[in-house]
């Protein structure tokens, strides 16, 4: 097992280095150039009219390194990103590391909480319709797994906004620094995810409910929970795992119109806003969390594999 | 965008402000105080307009257009019941305060009650900021919004536009300029510290102006000022001298454009490139947490007794804490206002406020300033507005109430030039320069020799079709504007959807032939050289894309610059700005500026508005107790 994850491990290192290039250069082969944007980010508004001189563009230009070649910018970038430096933000001048350890807190708060609402509703759900096979149960559960799966997060951020904060005043709608500020977000980011894992758990159950072990459970006179929870649910998770593991990937770099909708901190946020400022120390640092997020998913879900199924063996 | 707004001016307001009926309701409340009723003779009607004078309590305005498309004619008929006529008196030229509809508008450099000023200590005070707060260390300010927008009660000025928008004192108490007009003289306050503790002197100002004009720092926005100078000095502890390099008559209205605030030295030297998370300055508000692209919130500075004369509260804030929101979402900006959990915010649109027009609780601002309208600006390069005809036809035909009625909701005081009312250098005469008149427009094309062909658009004689574009970034201008100008002259008119990156990029690269934009510049001088001098043309930050090279335009703007008497340079930019006017190089459409729905319930005190977007925070107070 260890050297398994060892070796998974050292296989990551390529895959970032890799992740790494391919957005360095991308970022500076698409149209935008960054200090363009800096100085003309106040977009089509009307804005206090000041002349800005060619030197002082320049300046910015060569201050970021941009007038070098690109091959010349990556050396200088890969020298400091080995020694953990990974630049200031163009936008704000802070260190992309501390804004890292700012973010990669609130969205893992916010990830959590959703997963947590996924995992209870749509196991809950998944396990229920599939017990109650083709009952009104079972039909409801698929009906509002399909409105999950449909309604578009922001739709129903702000119709829970309308709800619970314009009108009944229970939740706020600015809440980041209060706890039930968490509610309204983690339901938003978790309902599209229970739908998915609600579905998943459903076939899965169904399919191992007619396996022979679940008859023979059954034929052993085990109370129906005990062949549900011990026998039909443990097998069916490994489908329902992998889901869950790419959907918390997911979350954690995806929560972004919840965050915009909830006026949240969070590194899906901060991606969209540096790309579309082509922010790039930002953008860069913050893929490569990314990938780094997905490479460790993937890993832990594998080695969970081995607890939910001692048949699995991880072979490097 | 400060407007002058004469009984002649009100008057074309409210017969040619076509879309809404803005000069009964400006007149209804220009005054303040005393008013003088009177009948008021109508200059200037488009089509049918009544005025009667009775006795209601409320202006009443009523308003019908009917379009007649065969034709491509809009006839309008308004009719209007007005209480109270108010005189302006000529020579103030300036309606500082007025309706516009249900708008409450302040001019720049006019005070604003939002409440009978009936201040109280302690509470919180939220609003949403116009746009991102970029940086908050003045060395490295990308733009004014970072100030406009949430950090403003950090930091004081120099000097400010003060009352009536003269440049008026601040943490300097007075100011000379020398003969040659190379020399400026301040004298500061010496009563004043930073947040640390530190004393603000001219040593303190010096050391700030010193990086801002290092080239290896990296300056920002504040380049502007460092390049200008050649030498910075303290010959006293309270006395400031800085040299120029060159005259730059607006080099003080620079001083007091908002981004020239300061930075503790001892903090520089403490936090060095982290300041911006650390700002640490001399305003009425402290810094307390930065979430970024999330809120700024900034607490009372207890020692602050450094307010501006101008200012009804120079002592410590009133409210405890201020808390300034970046609100991306729309949607979701209302939300939290509706919720009451923001004091006022930051709004661009009037559609999304109706549901508080009327509310007791509510009151929905406008600061108009001067300098430029919303616009759209042309390529003068491309084909096929490279044709001064094509130029013109497209100003006759753009039907400037309907394109901008999803914003202003007909409120807005249609634009006819290319600078507002209120602009050193704008001439009112010049409004009428290209009237709304399809029929002329259509004539122009077909003189040049534009026959319609497929679909009704138009082709040049090599068969090539008259196309103009614009990136939708997107602008709620953008399709009603399509639609006008395809049907009226059969001009196509492409919008393509782009994030803002790639729309700047192919600005600069010249693939457009217009782009949406307003600008804000008390000196119509300094406006006109930023976007319209040669020099400036490709220049990020500029926004210039005119591509027009005229010397004459490029040697007046030189000019403008360093000539000291306003008259003169007035005269000189209203040249320009005929030039320009005779080259068709802009659409104007309609003077607009930012909205702020305040919530009474939560906030109280008087506006003060000026070049800034954002109200300064001197008095306003938590009215939550």
């Amino acid at each position: 097992m260890g050297k398994y994850i060892a070796i998974r491990v050292l296989a990551a290192v390529p895959v970032l280095v890799g992740v790494l290039v391919i957005v360095f250069v991308l970022l500076r082969l698409i149209p935008g150039d960054p200090v363009s944007l800096l100085l003309e980010s106040r977009g089509e508004s009307s804005i206090f009219t000041s002349r800005i001189p060619l030197e002082a563009v320049e300046q910015l230009r060569d201050s970021y390194h941009l007038n070098d070649p690109i091959p010349v910018q990556f050396a200088l970038y890969a020298r400091d990103v080995v020694v953990g430096d990974f630049g200031r933000s163009f936008q704000t001048n802070q260190q992309v590391g501390d804004l890292i350890k700012e973010l990669f807190p609130e969205t893992l708060k916010l990830t959590m909480a959703g997963m947590g609402v996924a995992l209870l509703v749509g196991l809950i759900s998944g396990i229920v319709s599939a017990i109650r096979h083709h009952s009104w149960v079972d039909y409801s559960g698929q009906v509002v797994a399909v409105f999950g799966v449909s309604v578009p997060d922001f739709f129903f951020g702000l119709v829970l906004i309308y709800i619970f904060a314009v009108n009944l005043r229970w939740l706020p709608a600015l809440g980041q620094d209060r706890p039930e500020g968490m509610i309204m977000p983690a339901i938003t980011l978790g309902v599209s995810a229970a739908a998915i894992i609600a579905r998943m758990t459903r076939s899965s159950m169904l399919d191992v409910m007619s396996r022979d072990f679940v008859r023979t459970a059954r034929a052993k006179g085990l109370r129906e929970s005990a062949v549900v929870i011990r026998h039909a649910l443990k097998n069916s998770l490994i489908p329902v795992i992998t889901i869950v593991g790419l959907q918390f990937g997911s979350l954690l770099t995806g929560a972004i119109v919840v965050e915009v909708v909830f006026t949240r901190q969070g590194l899906g946020f901060e991606l969209v806003e540096a790309v579309q400022r082509r922010n790039y120390p930002v953008v860069q640092a913050l893929v490569m969390l990314a990938s780094l997020v997905y490479v460790a998913v993937n890993i832990i879900v594998d080695v969970l594999y081995t607890y939910i199924d001692p048949r699995v063996r991880l072979q490097t | 965008m400060t407007k002058s707004l004469s009984r002649r001016d009100v008057m074309r307001l409210g017969a040619l402000g076509l879309a809404g009926g803005v000069g009964a309701a400006a007149l209804a409340a220009c005054g303040e105080g005393e008013v003088e009723v009177r009948t008021v003779e109508v200059e200037k009607i488009v089509t049918v307009t009544e005025i009667k004078e009775v006795e209601v309590e409320k202006v009443v305005e009523k308003e019908v257009v009917r379009e007649v498309p065969v034709e491509r004619i809009v006839t309008q008929e308004v009719e209007k019941v007005v209480e109270k006529v108010v005189e302006v008196p000529q020579e103030t030229q300036v309606a500082g305060v007025f309706e516009i509809g249900p708008v409450k508008a302040v001019r720049f450099g006019n005070f604003r009650d939002l409440t009978p000023f009936n201040p109280q200590y302690g509470g919180k005070i939220t609003h949403a900021a116009p746009g991102a707060i970029n940086n908050l260390d003045p060395l490295h300010f990308p733009d004014a919004w970072s100030l406009m927008g949430g950090g403003q009660p950090l930091f004081d000025a120099l000097i400010a536009h003060g009352p009536g928008g003269q440049l008026a004192p601040w943490l300097a108490t007075d100011w000379s300029v020398s003969d040659d007009l190379l020399t400026y003289t301040f004298q500061l306050r010496n009563d004043v510290q930073f947040h640390d503790g530190t004393p603000f002197n001219a040593e303190a100002a010096k050391f700030n102006f010193e990086l801002w004009m290092d080239p290896d720092m990296n300056p920002g926005w504040n380049a502007n000022i460092g390049n200008q100078l050649a030498s910075v000095s303290a010959p006293g502890d309270f006395t400031l001298e800085m040299t120029l390099n060159e005259v730059n008559v607006f080099f003080l209205d620079l001083l007091a454009g908002g981004s020239a605030v300061f930075a503790s030295p001892k903090a520089v030297a403490e936090y060095g490139e982290d300041l911006t998370r650390n700002p640490v300055s001399t305003g009425p508000y402290k810094f307390k947490e930065w979430k970024e692209n999330i809120s700024l919130t900034m607490v009372r500075n207890d020692d602050y007794n450094w307010g501006p004369p101008w200012a009804l509260n120079q002592g410590p804030a009133f409210a405890d804490e201020w808390t300034s929101f970046e609100l991306t979402d729309v949607s979701a900006k209302v939300a939290a206002y509706e919720a009451e959990e923001l004091s006022w915010m930051h709004h661009y649109s009037l559609t999304e406020l109706q549901p508080f027009f009327g509310s007791p609780a509510h009151q929905v601002f406008i600061g108009l300033g001067p300098g430029q309208p919303w616009y759209l600006q042309t390529n003068t390069i491309n084909f096929p507005t490279d044709d001064l005809a094509v130029r013109k036809a497209l100003i006759h035909a753009t039907d400037r109430g309907t394109v901008t009625r999803s914003v202003t909701l007909g409120f807005g005081a249609l634009a006819g030039s290319l600078l507002t009312p209120g602009t050193v250098g704008y001439n009112p005469d010049l409004d009428g320069y290209y009237d709304f008149n399809i029929e002329k427009a259509n004539q122009i094309l077909d003189e040049a020799g534009y026959a319609r062909g497929d679909g009704g658009f138009r082709y040049d004689s090599s068969g090539q079709l008259l196309e103009v574009s614009f990136p939708d970034t997107p602008n709620p201008f953008s399709q009603p504007y399509k639609l006008n100008i395809e049907n009226a002259i059969g001009i196509s008119v492409a919008t393509p959807n782009m994030e803002w990156g790639t729309a700047v990029e192919q600005y600069l690269q010249k693939m457009h032939t217009h782009k949406w934009q307003g600008g804000v510049g008390l000196e119509g001088g300094l406006v006109l050289d930023t976007v319209y001098h040669s020099r400036n043309f490709g220049v990020p930050g500029n926004r210039a894309y005119t591509w027009l090279v005229d010397e004459e335009i490029d040697s007046l703007l030189d000019a403008v610059r360093t000539e000291p008497d306003q008259a003169k340079r007035a005269q000189m930019t209203n040249r320009v700005h005929t030039i320009l006017m005779e080259q068709a190089v802009g659409i104007p459409l309609v003077e607009w500026g930012s909205l702020f729905p305040a919530n009474t319930a939560k906030v109280g005190g008087r506006v003060f508005h000026t070049i800034l977007t954002s109200p300064y925070p001197f008095d306003l107070y938590s009215t939550e107790g």
